[in-house]
This record gives structure tokens, C-alpha cells and sequence, in this order.
């Protein structure tokens, strides 16, 4: 204990008798809490106060800089930035108009999604004056940083009977000019293989207005109808939002079709729809998304309309239709009188509907019976609730063969869980869904043959939708809104429905972006990546919804000079002077809701996110792939060297990023050693490591001290209080409580490191033989050494003192066991092996 | 199940039903353990409350033939008057079922179709209901079993010997004629086996590559490289083996009706003799032309169709 200075002597003993008392320290700090925000709400009235003074001030935009754009053409910037520096026609603007009209712009940058958030803003005075001129001129500097050009991502998704993985390169800013090109992946069980390309790019300069190119190659299985489809093709369309926040898209596809790959028991019908066929369509969408929360929505509506016309006139290609489909979901929230506010009771009404209407193929007016893959499918999980996938509309046999025509609709009233709350995503649901799918027949029961027999056959056939009651299933179910997905566990009877239709009772499972309203089964689970029937870009209702709110500003501090204003922070704070502007615009740019990008539509392209809340994709802010998984060599190397050397040190924050790549390399390690020695024991391994793995996590987590040790201890210790440690807020025990805490993938990674020199015996085992007194000692050693370096990790990370021992213990039975492993694995005199009769 | 509980109590009857019994009614416990419990089922039994007939079908064209249906290379008008197949693998078994009196119709189809990947392929009537088709492979068993006629390989040690003639040198030398031949792929190939396909030019041509390319490979199965003198010699070989061996009989192995080895000759003697196929190089044609009895054989046999 050093002797510090007699001034600070007093200081130390408040402080001692502060920490002592833990009212009073919180109260302090309550107190210097409320000084701090004083203060802040002080400069930011002064500054809002300022800038209302001076709102009215005429002044003229000089300059506009853009600083840190590396990558972006200057071109490009111009073409958002130049308007700002004429002045409206008749009259200079005030201050109060530059700052809406510049954040206006840099708000428009951030849609981009180049660059990082938040753009910082400067506004300058000129000094220099054009003082003769009566016009106060301002610069303006955009900060901003441009986010990293090209992005890697792998992950896996996993869901309704699909398993896949993928990988997905992304590239911003490909000319400098907000131009995407986004190349895509993915293998999978059910999309058998799946490779997208895609190319953005803004129009000009308008992050609203975009048009892409894009290319695919995918193959996927459709078990509702025992085939495989295999997709070639290639799009292009445009894309807008109105001012209203309205979604227009406007494309031509070409896409080459094979249905292929038929099973062994799939229908006549699906065999006589087997081969090629080349669709060539002009689309349009328009959506309308007014929900406050698309995957759990409790008011707003949405509404859906798409058109395409295929094979029509020039289009040529082997099919001709014109495909209609409106998708609408409305929901009002129910307030319980009594209740103040948001009682989290909702209910949800959708109805869709969609006709196929079979055209005359180039100049053949004679209309074209549809295809199998042109029909329209409806029931599912996520779809028509209470019947299999695709289980609607006409059947053959087990095969689904989909529909011309169909209606369908839910009601669903969802009831927040008590003892849950309002608040949380989880409700329960109490639904009742239903629908209509028929292929288009005349009233004589035939297909059509000419166009006059195809008009009055969709009338017969969109009459028929009303004779008899639909298909209708209903239930009850749990739902859960994750931020990427919707899970619903429905518990479903069937009330009403059509022979040969595939209806189900009992518990269902339903996980997707988007359920009835705005999913088409087609896209959403399978053909996911035709651009016209898509949902990968209208499925993301959130990612087009551009949600913003107003952004907080961290850094306000440090800008505040009366002449180098940061107005980011200015709106943040929603005191008097704010409202002194209309519109909020100041605060408002930017800061769209975490990933949620500014680009319209397609969000990681390929991925419709089918079940991407088990995928593991992160949201953005996205780090380099090495980073992301997590591997860091020069931990990898760290601790590998702390595990050799047993008489080091042993930090106790060692294992803090508990990366388990190391650890994982070496049990990899430890089962190709015994490989080449002679028996192949990875099942073992891996069995045994796991289940040790759990069993001693369970056990040591149960032997660490709970209490947060780096107060605990040191408190109830008297040798160990150390007076200056200063129990100040920025030194809260963050750290220490994050070290204390024993993870699952902590304790793992600590095994496995410590697994390192039982590996360096496996690898002697290959030379020499194990099974004799020389391999015992060494395994002996090996497993006491395993034993060392653990026990003395574990206590160094749960900071158990004085439990080495105990720690120790199943620590070696854990490793006796590999010990074993390899003592069998090795050739030799093979006594322990002859004991056991195991050889 | 009482009184098979009763049955397992008493120790006294071992005889083998009972010891099955037990094991019955052992497994139906089982799945009593794990069934709805009989009210609630009754309940669920209930629903659907209603149940309507089923939907239509799309298309219901060819469902309204309710024969035997052989999936085969050839186009609507063809298989509407049940012309040959211009694809010598299917016309080979079109000609054996009608040789051996099956009664079918040809239906236009794909390879996509097939089980095997390979047309033809066959789906009977009998047993009604049924989907699983008979791919050609099955083909001939399945005729022994309908018509009961002999199979033709056990009859005569050579079938086997020739008709690697057939499936070898032949059949290799027409792969070249069709596919890798430049003046017929164009004129015969595409028109036959890419056009129908598809109205877009630039899927036409992948296909027609892809056609291309598997009848390289094909051939570069049996030998290094390809060398057209060669497999055209083989060919003119196997064709004068087979005149040999016809002679003057009506039928090959001197049977009284044609037959499979019958068919599988007949399959490319009418293709390639066939002036309505459009060959634009046909010098295994010319060649063929040589041995009168076949070209005798293959108009006989045409008269079938």
C-alpha cells in the first residue's frame, strides 16, 4: 500500500466511507447524473435558443463538402449536392430552411447505404464575408465515412424441412456511385443450389429511383408436386418510391424453366408438365405498406397489386398469360375500456386473391393452357394455416397441382400473453382461415379453346369460387415476431374442405417473413427468386419501410461554439426549442432502424430470409468474414502458448472472446492423430467432448462464486481491499462481471485449449507405440499436465479461490478418458487392450 | 385386450398364437400410450365438419384415355395416329409391344418425364389407380407378364451376341450421323428433338449444345477419340452380321411373328430408311440400302404400324 499525498488523505477516507455505504454512492452519482444532464439540456437550449434567433437570418450556401469519400465519384455527389447551392428563385433562404434543406440532402445520402451512420454535419460561417453582400454565407461539411466496399457473408439457414447454406458477396459503391452487385449462393436441401446475380444502381443520384440487372441459375425441389424445378433466367425493372412511400416496380423477366427430376410416384399430370418451357413477362408491383410492424402489425393496412403479362404480342416464349394478383391486410387495435393506452389486443384481417387468365401466345390468339409452374398454389404453414403446404385446390393423387383462380382469406385476433405483456412480440392468436383454389374450366366442365371460351370460362370459374363454402381451417396458436421472422405454433382443426385436399389436424409450425397477407407460397417458400412473383424484394416490408426515428446523437459535445454547430444532436432532445421547426428534420436523417438499409427492397439478396432468424447473418455495421466468425489468430495463439507453458501467468481475462476455433482444431487434431495411428475414434471424440463438455460447464458454473467477484471478494476480504480502487461509474465493474461469468463457449474454449497436450501425445502415439509403461507414463503426464493448465484457466477465469483441487478432479476424469482413447487407439503390447478384450 | 392379459397371466398355454398375441396386444399398448385418448379422438373425428367433392383437375385432356399409355419421342400428330417414334430407343419398344399385341397409345413427352431419365417409359391401366410408371427396362417383363409371350433371350444363345451389335456399333454410328454429323443435326436433330421444345432461340441452342455434347461423350465412352470412317465401317460390319443372320426368314431367329430382336433391328432400319426423317447425309442409309433383306424386313414390319 503506497502512502499517498497528505492533500489526498481526506479524499481517500470519503471515499472509503463512500464505498461503504452504497446509498450514498448511488446518490452521488444520481447527483452527478442529473448535473451532467443539466448541463446538456443547457447547451442544447442555448443552442436551440440561438438557432431560433437567428433562424430567420437570410444566408446563402457557399459551399458544399463531403469529406471522406474515397470511393465516391464526385460526379455522383454533385448531382444530390448542387441544388443546394442555388437559392430559391425569389428570396435567400433563412438558417432555419438551410438546415432543413441539408439535412434533407444528407438524409438522402444515407439512403444509399454507402455510408457509415450517422453523416455528421457542420454548418460554418464564412469569415471572410462577403461582407458588402448583405447575405451571410454558410459551408457546409458533410462528415461522413463510406462503410467497407466488399462484404462477405456466409451463414446457414435452417427451417421448414430446409436446410441451407450460404454465401454472399456484396459490393457497394461498385463506380462510385451507389451501384450494388451483389452475387449470391446457396446450397441447400430443399433449393437444391441457388447462384444470383444482381446489379444496382441508382438513377440519378435518387436513392428512391433504381434500376437492376440481375441474372439466376437455381434448382429446387417441389415435393407438393414430386419435381424438381431447375431456373435459369434473367431480369431487369425499375424500382421507385413516391413521396407517400408508395413501392412501384416495373420489370421484364426471362426465365428458362425445366420441371425435371420427377419421383417415382408423381402424378400423370406432372408428368405430362415435365421439360422446359421459357417464360419472357413484363411486371408491375405496387405496394402500399401502411403497418406499424409487418411481421406483428396492430393498426395500419397493407396492400399489394401485381400484373404480368407473359408471352403476350413480341414477348414470344412458350407460355401466355396475364397474371393478376392483390394481396390486402388490415389491422385495428382493440382498446379495453379500462384499459389506458395500447391493451396489445389486435385483430388482423387479409384477404388475397389472384386470376391466371391464359392468353394467346405471339400471334396464336388461340389461349395457352397454364403451366405447373405458372399456377398459383395456396395453403401452407405460413399460408392458409390448418392445411399442409400447398394443400388447396386441386389434387392429383399426393401432388398438388395448383389453380387458375383463387380467393383466400384470415381473421386472426391476437391477445397479448398475461403475465408477458403488451410489450413483448409473443401473443397468442386465435384464427380462422380459408380459401379457394380452381383451374379454369369452362361451365361444361371442359378446357378452354379459343379465347371467347377462356373469357367465359373465367367467369364460370371466378363464379364457382362462391358456390359452397371454402376450405376453411381454424385454431389457436402462440406467436412470436422476431425482428427477422414470424413464429407461430398453431394448434389447427379443418372445417371445411374438398376431397383430396390436405388438411391438418393438430399442432403446425409455421416460421416466415411474412404470413397470409403479403406470401405467396410459391415465392416465399420455394421460387423465391423470381423477381415477379418474389417476395426476396417485396417480402422485406420492413426493409422498404424506411422507418425512421429520430436519431440520437452521442456526440453532441465538443461542436457546440456558436459558430460550429452540430444540429444532429439539436433535434434529439425534444425540448421547446425543437418544436420551434417544423417537420423535425434536423434529428430525423439518417439513423434508419438497424439493419434496415436505405436501398429499396432486396435485403441480402438471394435470402427471402426463409427461417433467417436461425440463419447466421448478421445485420449490419458488418465486420470482415474472419472477424465475424470469430477467428483471431493472435488469440488462437495466445492461448495456446498460456496452455504450453503451465508455470505462466494465467490472465484472467484470457478467455474473455471464448473463441472456440482453436479449441475445435485441436479435438479435430486429436482424432486425425489417432486416425493415422490406427483406429478412427472421431465419434467418440466428439461424443465424449461434448457431453464432458456440458457436464463440466454445469458443474464448474455451479462451483463458481455467483456474487460479481470483483467487488464480492474484495469486500468480504479485508487483506484483499484495496482503497484505491475507485469506485467511480466508468470504472463499474464491467469488465470484471464479464470475466466472472462462466459461459457454456468459455468453458468449452478452456477445454479445448487445454486439450493441447494430449494432441502432442496422439501425435508421438503415431510414431511410437502407446499401449506399454512408456505410454502410460506419457499419457499420464499428458493428462496431469491437461489437467494443470485447465483447473488453473477455470479458476483464473471464475476467480475461484482456493478450489483448485475440486475444480481439478473432473477435469481429469474428462481427460483420462481421451487419454485412454489414444493408449487404445496406438498398436504395442496391446496388455490393456487384451485385458479389456476391447482390441 | 383384458383377456389377452389374461391369456399372457396364464403361464400354462404355450402355444406359438398366443406368444402373438402377446406381442399384439404389446404394441398396442404402445400406441395407446401414445394416441389421443378416445373421447377427444371422437371429437377430432368430427372434423372436417363438411367434406365437398373434390376440385377439378387442370387439363384433363389425356386423362380421358384410359389405356395404356407409352411415353414417347414424337410429336401430337404422330401420336395421334400412332405413327413411329422418330427416336430409335422408343420406337424399338413401341414396335415389341405392338409385335407382341399390347394395346397402348403414344403419348409426346420429355426425358424430364421418364423415372430413368430416359424415355420411353410406360404407365398401364392395371391395377387401376396406379402411378408408378414402367420405365424401359421393366418393359419387357412387364409384357411377359400381360400377353405371355416367350422371352426371346432364352430362346436363342446369340440374342445377346447380336444385339450388342446393335447397342454398340450401330447405335454408335447413328449417334454420330444424328447428333455430331453438322448438315443432319441441323436439319434433323433440332427439328425433332430442340425445336418442339421450346420457341426461344437462345434455350434452343444450349439444348442443342447440351444434345451435342452428351453424344460426344457417349461416344468417347468406347474409344479415345471419334474417327467417322471407323464407326462407319463398324457399322456397315454389324448391318452385313445382321443380313447373316436374317437370311431369307421373315423374322430374325426364324420366328413365326416378329419379336424384341425384331424391333430393336426394325427401330433403326426405318429410321434410317425413312424419307420423311429429312437426313441430309445419309451414308449408313446407303449403306443399309445394300442388304436388300433387311430393307425387306423393315417395310414388313411397317406394314404393323
Amino acid at each position: 500500500m503506497s502512502t499517498p499525498l497528505s492533500s489526498e488523505d481526506e479524499d481517500i477516507f470519503e471515499r472509503l466511507q463512500n464505498r461503504t455505504d452504497q446509498k450514498v454512492l448511488e446518490e452521488q452519482q444520481q447527483a452527478i447524473n442529473e448535473r451532467v444532464n443539466a448541463i446538456y439540456q443547457k447547451a442544447q437550449t442555448r443552442l436551440g435558443e440561438l438557432i431560433d434567433q437567428n433562424s430567420t437570418l437570410p444566408c446563402a450556401i457557399s459551399s458544399v463538402q463531403v469529406v471522406g469519400t474515397p470511393h465516391t465519384s464526385r460526379r455522383f455527389l454533385e448531382r444530390i449536392f448542387n441544388p443546394l447551392l442555388e437559392s430559391p428563385k425569389d428570396r435567400p433562404y433563412t438558417l432555419s430552411e438551410v438546415l432543413q434543406v441539408v439535412s434533407a440532402r444528407a438524409d438522402k445520402l444515407n439512403r444509399f447505404d454507402i455510408f457509415q451512420q450517422p453523416i455528421s454535419i457542420f454548418l460554418d460561417q464564412k469569415t471572410d464575408a462577403d461582407s458588402l453582400g448583405k447575405l451571410t454565407n454558410i459551408d457546409v461539411f458533410l462528415t461522413v465515412k463510406e462503410k467497407s466496399r466488399v462484404l462477405l457473408k456466409t451463414g446457414t439457414d435452417l427451417g421448414n424441412a430446409e436446410g441451407s447454406a450460404y454465401g454472399n458477396l456484396l459490393w457497394r459503391n461498385v463506380f462510385g456511385g451507389a451501384e450494388t452487385l451483389n452475387l449470391n449462393a446457396s446450397l441447400g436441401t430443399r433449393t437444391r443450389s441457388a447462384y444470383q446475380a444482381a446489379f444496382e444502381s441508382p438513377i440519378f443520384s435518387d436513392p428512391d429511383f433504381r434500376v437492376e440487372f440481375g441474372g439466376i441459375g437455381s434448382s429446387t425441389q417441389k415435393p407438393w408436386a414430386s419435381h424438381e424445378e431447375v431456373l435459369k433466367g434473367a431480369w431487369t425493372k425499375l424500382r421507385w418510391l413516391t413521396q407517400s412511400g408508395q413501392r412501384h416496380e416495373l420489370g421484364y423477366n426471362g426465365f428458362w424453366r425445366q420441371v425435371t427430376s420427377l419421383s417415382e410416384n408423381a402424378s400423370p399430370a406432372v408428368r405430362a408438365s415435365a421439360g422446359d418451357s421459357v417464360k419472357s413477362s413484363v411486371f408491375h408491383s405496387w405496394v402500399n405498406e401502411q403497418r406499424d410492424n409487418p411481421l406483428l402489425p396492430s393498426r395500419g393496412y397493407y396492400a399489394k397489386l401485381f400484373n404480368e403479362v407473359a408471352g403476350w404480342g413480341p414477348l414470344r416464349g412458350d407460355v401466355s398469360f396475364w397474371k393478376s394478383e392483390i394481396e390486402t391486410q388490415g389491422a385495428v387495435p382493440i382498446p379495453i375500456p379500462g384499459i389506458k393506452g395500447d391493451s396489445g389486443i389486435s385483430l388482423t384481417t387479409a384477404f388475397r386473391a389472384g386470376i391466371l387468365y391464359p392468353l394467346g401466345l405471339g400471334s396464336d390468339p388461340r389461349p395457352k393452357p397454364s403451366r405447373i409452374n405458372d399456377r398459383f398454389l395456396l395453403g401452407g404453414p405460413t399460408d392458409v394455416r390448418g392445411f399442409r403446404q400447398c394443400g388447396l385446390g386441386p389434387h392429383e393423387g399426393s401432388d398438388a397441382l395448383g389453380g387458375d383462380v383463387y380467393a383466400a382469406g384470415s381473421a386472426n385476433l391476437l391477445l397479448p400473453l398475461p403475465r408477458v405483456g403488451a410489450d413483448k412480440p409473443l401473443r397468442l392468436q386465435a384464427f380462422i382461415n380459408g380459401g379457394r383454389l380452381l383451374p379454369l374450366r369452362t361451365a361444361q366442365k371442359s378446357t378452354p379453346t379459343t379465347s371467347e371460351e377462356a373469357k367465359d370460362a373465367m367467369i364460370s370459374t371466378v363464379r364457382e369460387l362462391g358456390s359452397g363454402l371454402p376450405s376453411v381451417a381454424a385454431g389457436l396458436g402462440l406467436v412470436y415476431a422476431h425482428p427477422v421472422a414470424r413464429f407461430e405454433l398453431n394448434f389447427s382443426l379443418p372445417l371445411v374442405i374438398r376431397k383430396g385436399e390436405e388438411s391438418r389436424k393438430g399442432l403446425q409450425l409455421g416460421i416466415g417473413i411474412s404470413f397470409l397477407p403479403p406470401h405467396n407460397p410459391t415465392s416465399g417458400l420455394m421460387a423465391q427468386y423470381y423477381p415477379p412473383q418474389q417476395q426476396p424484394y417485396g417480402g422485406h416490408p420492413s426493409a422498404q419501410n424506411l422507418q425512421f426515428f429520430p436519431s440520437s446523437y452521442s456526440s453532441v459535445s465538443g461542436h457546440t461554439t456558436p459558430s460550429q454547430a452540430s444540429y444532429g444532436g439539436f433535434g434529439a432532445s425534444s425540448n421547446q426549442p425543437a418544436q420551434a421547426y417544423p417537420g423535425a428534420g434536423y434529428g430525423g436523417f439518417g439513423s434508419m432502424a438497424g439493419g434496415v438499409s436505405g436501398r429499396m427492397g432486396e435485403q441480402g439478396g438471394l435470402r427471402t430470409g426463409w427461417l433467417a432468424a436461425f440463419g447466421t447473418e448478421g445485420y449490419d455495421g458488418e465486420p470482415p468474414l474472419l472477424e465475424e466468425l470469430g477467428v483471431n489468430f493472435e488469440h488462437i495463439r495466445t492461448k495456446t502458448l498460456t496452455v504450453l507453458n503451465p508455470f505462466a501467468r494465467i490472465d484472467q481475462h484470457l478467455m474473455d472472446d471464448s473463441d472456440l476455433y482453436g479449441a475445435l482444431l485441436y479435438i479435430v487434431l486429436y482424432g486425425t492423430f489417432l486416425l493415422l495411428s490406427g483406429k478412427v475414434f472421431y465419434g467418440y471424440i466428439y461424443g465424449v467432448a461434448v457431453f464432458g463438455t456440458v457436464a463440466l460447464h454445469l458443474i464448474l458454473s455451479l462451483m463458481s462464486p455467483t456474487v460479481d467477484p470483483g467487488s464480492g471478494p474484495n469486500a468480504a476480504d479485508p487483506n484483499n481491499y484495496h482503497p484505491h480502487h475507485k469506485p467511480t461509474v466508468s470504472n463499474a465493474s464491467g469488465a470484471d462481471n464479464f470475466s466472472a461469468t462462466l459461459t457454456f463457449p468459455r468453458s468449452a474454449s478452456v477445454l479445448g485449449y487445454c486439450f493441447l497436450p494430449l494432441v502432442l501425445t496422439s501425435l508421438v502415439g503415431i510414431l511410437i507405440p502407446m499401449d506399454t509403461l512408456f505410454g502410460y507414463l506419457v499419457t499420464t503426464a499428458a493428462v496431469g499436465w491437461c489437467t494443470y493448465s485447465s483447473s488453473g484457466m477455470f479458476c483464473a477465469v471464475t476467480q475461484m479461490r482456493g478450489m483448485r483441487g475440486l475444480v481439478a478432479y473432473p477435469l481429469a476424469l474428462f481427460y483420462v478418458v481421451f487419454g485412454i482413447m489414444g493408449i487404445f487407439s496406438s498398436r504395442g503390447s496391446g496388455s490393456l487392450a487384451a485385458k479389456t478384450g476391447a482390441a | 385386450m383384458s383377456t389377452e392379459n389374461r391369456d399372457g397371466l396364464g403361464h400354462t398355454a404355450p402355444e406359438s398364437p398366443s406368444a402373438d398375441e402377446r406381442s399384439t396386444s404389446r404394441t398396442a399398448r404402445a400406441r395407446d400410450l401414445f394416441s389421443v385418448p378416445a373421447p377427444i379422438k371422437r371429437i377430432f373425428d368430427r372434423f372436417p365438419l363438411v367434406v365437398y367433392p373434390a376440385n377439378d383437375l387442370p387439363q384433363s385432356r389425356d386423362s380421358e384415355f384410359r389405356g395404356n399409355r407409352l411415353f414417347v419421342f414424337t410429336d401430337a400428330a404422330g401420336s395421334r395416329r400412332g405413327r413411329p417414334s422418330f427416336n430409335p430407343q422408343c420406337l424399338k419398344w413401341q414396335a415389341y409391344l405392338k409385335f407382341v399385341g399390347i394395346e397402348f397409345e403414344t403419348v409426346p413427352s420429355t426425358n424430364h418425364a421418364s423415372p430413368t431419365g430416359a424415355l420411353p417409359f410406360l404407365l398401364p391401366t392395371l391395377p387401376p389407380g396406379t402411378i408408378n410408371p414402367i420405365p424401359s427396362t421393366k418393359l419387357q417383363k412387364w409384357a411377359i407378364e400381360q400377353v405371355h409371350c416367350e422371352e426371346e433371350q432364352q430362346l436363342n444363345i446369340r440374342f445377346e451376341v447380336y444385339a450388342s451389335l446393335l447397342d454398340h456399333r450401330i447405335r454408335n454410328a447413328w449417334l454420330y450421323a444424328l447428333y455430331l454429323d453438322t448438315d443432319n443435326f441441323n436439319a434433323v436433330a433440332r427439328k425433332l428433338y430442340v425445336n418442339p421444345t421450346t420457341t426461344n432461340t437462345a434455350v434452343r441452342m444450349v439444348l442443342a449444345a447440351q444434345l451435342q455434347q452428351a453424344a460426344r461423350d457417349e461416344l468417347l465412352k468406347s474409344c479415345t477419340y471419334i474417327d467417322v470412317n471407323d464407326l462407319e465401317a463398324e457399322a456397315a460390319n454389324a448391318f452385313e452380321a445382321l443380313s447373316n443372320l436374317l437370311g431369307d426368314h421373315t423374322h430374325f431367329f426364324d420366328r413365326p411373328n416378329p419379336g424384341l430382336f425384331d424391333a430393336s433391328v426394325f427401330a433403326y432400319t426405318h429410321l434410317l430408311l425413312d424419307e420423311g426423317m429429312g437426313w441430309k447425309q445419309n451414308r449408313l442409309g446407303r449403306v443399309l440400302r445394300k442388304y436388300e433383306n433387311l430393307v425387306q424386313h423393315r417395310e414388313r414390319l411397317l406394314k404393323c404400324f
